[in-house]
């Protein structure tokens, strides 16, 4: 931080390119106390975890049933594999078509871009429950409807998990993206609108202040994960 | 009358490349009630499988398997199970796995807290009760899953090589107190083992299989005084005529095995 705020004072890097560390975070005050920055954070922190949550619901779901049923698989398996290489933001301009510059066009996106992490953990969290473990609920008395619950949710839990740490990040990023080029409102946009405004300063105090939210989520989701899930064991591979 | 019945059993697997394997052929067996008998046998000749079946984890290709006079459809409670891996549920914790098994049978959760309470207790997992098997040594979850197994009181112990991977001091530690529990809790113990010395320390009877298609080699009757404590059985001359006995039985068919894969028949 000092060598930042050395070399562009000294001239080294011009302020054009690069602002100054203390204009830095006077704008991040500024932003922080006039209100700014919360008005658009809760648009953009509302569009990210609706879009996640949507992709949490549908992906478990599907990593279900690809996992438990052949054909289901076989159904969803070519279209997952579309949708992995595509680059969400390529479908900012449908999305923009089919439901215009609103909070649908962003959850959308966040929810396509967080679907495949969800899905494929989901799916190897369900695969990877060691048969040991069915086999011994089956002679403990458990009847095969209720091996699912009983046995494979919680064995699957610690995937899932790490799935929903993946995503978080990935809606943040495509929150962003998506109102880069197609909102009016949000923290893209306001970062998009700083830097053709060439207000740089402020342009990266909220990109500063936004990675500071996103960290203390993710921060969040481990506290959460870790206590309930204290019980998994990296190590075993079962 | 027997406990467990097993006739003319047959088992085929698919292998990956599609052909056939036989792993049991044309075996039959008889378990007494609240008998000790050990299963032996080269690595591969089916011990497991023959299991798995009694168990109702797998089906026969050909046969029939009946155990307290029921045909075996599928696993029951009335078939205990302990495998090698101990196969803890890693979600819960001591007393919880313990408990599974009431759960499922329905008993009242007072009476299940003391029952796992008892077994708690009779285990020596004082202390650990709230803890999670990946916090346990491998003789600790062996106690667990061996608890949980007797906690709802099957009448038949189906144990496949439990202490196999324990070390060699906490396994005999555990082969005399699964030995006590047997002595007192009356049940019967079909149990495999890659060791000779285990089977014979710890069974009435010792079947010895063949390399596979895995069947019944021969059967011997074990008359150790196991009254006696472990250092007086373990060093006397009966033990060790019984022990190279069948170790020389298992041996044949161990060299069988490793001579026909030199060959590339595997």
């Amino acid at each position: 931080m000092t060598a930042w705020e050395l070399a562009t004072r000294g001239g080294v890097i011009a302020t054009q390119i690069l602002p100054t560390f203390s204009s830095v975070c006077l704008a991040a005050a500024d932003l922080v106390s006039s209100g700014e920055l919360a008005r658009h954070l809760a648009v953009s922190l509302y569009r990210a975890l609706a879009g996640l949550g949507a992709s949490i619901a549908v992906g478990v779901l599907l990593g279900f049933g690809m996992a438990e049923n052949r054909h289901v698989r076989n159904f969803f398996d070519p279209l997952v594999s579309l949708v992995y290489p595509l680059p969400k933001t390529a479908l900012v301009p449908l999305t923009m078509v089919w439901l215009g510059v609103t909070d649908k066009a962003a959850i959308l996106v966040v929810f396509l871009a967080c679907l495949l992490p969800m899905v494929v953990n989901t799916y190897h969290g369900v695969r990877s429950v060691d048969r040991v473990l069915l086999w011994s609920a089956r002679s403990l008395g458990t009847p095969e409807r209720s091996l699912l619950t009983r046995v494979v949710i919680p064995a699957a839990m610690p995937y899932i998990y790490n799935g929903v740490r993946i995503a978080l990040p990935v809606s943040f990023i495509a929150v962003i993206s998506v109102e880069l080029v197609a909102s009016k409102v949000g923290v893209g946009n306001l970062i998009s609108g700083y830097g053709s405004m060439g207000v740089y300063d402020y342009m990266f105090a909220t990109i500063l202040l936004f990675v500071a939210v996103a960290f203390v989520a993710d921060r969040c989701a481990v506290r959460l994960g870790g206590r309930a899930l204290a019980w998994h064991d990296e190590r075993d591979t079962a | 009358m027997a406990r467990i019945e097993v006739s003319g059993l047959g088992k085929s697997f698919q292998a990956i490349k599609g052909e056939t394997v036989e792993a049991i052929r044309d075996l039959s067996l008889s378990v007494g009630d609240n008998q000790f008998v050990s299963i032996v046998g080269p690595s591969g000749c089916g011990k497991s499988t023959l299991l798995y079946i009694i168990a109702g984890f797998i089906a026969p290709t050909r046969g029939e398997v009946r155990v307290g006079d029921r045909s075996v459809q599928g696993p029951g409670p009335d078939r205990g199970i302990v495998f090698q891996e101990y196969a803890l549920f890693p979600w819960r914790t001591v007393q919880d796995n313990i408990r599974y098994g009431l759960e499922e049978k329905g008993v009242s959760r007072d009476e299940a807290a003391r029952i796992v309470d008892n077994y708690v207790r009779l285990m020596g997992l004082e202390g650990f009760q709230h803890k999670y098997p990946r916090e346990l040594s491998g003789g600790m979850k062996q106690r667990v899953a061996l608890a949980r197994t007797l906690a709802y009181d099957p009448d038949v112990l189906l144990m496949d090589e439990p202490f196999g991977a324990l070390d060699a001091q906490t396994r005999e530690l555990q082969q005399d107190e699964l030995l006590a529990i047997w002595r007192e809790r009356k049940k019967t113990v079909l149990f495999i083992t890659h060791s000779v010395e285990e089977a014979v320390y710890l069974s009435e009877k010792v079947v010895v299989m063949t390399t596979r298609p895995g069947r019944i080699k021969s059967i011997v009757d074990v008359d150790l005084d196991r009254a006696r404590p472990r250092e007086e059985v373990v060093t006397s001359e009966g033990f060790a005529r019984l022990r190279n006995r069948v170790w020389l039985e298992v041996r044949e068919e161990v060299l069988k095995f490793y001579g026909a894969t030199r060959e590339g028949r595997g």
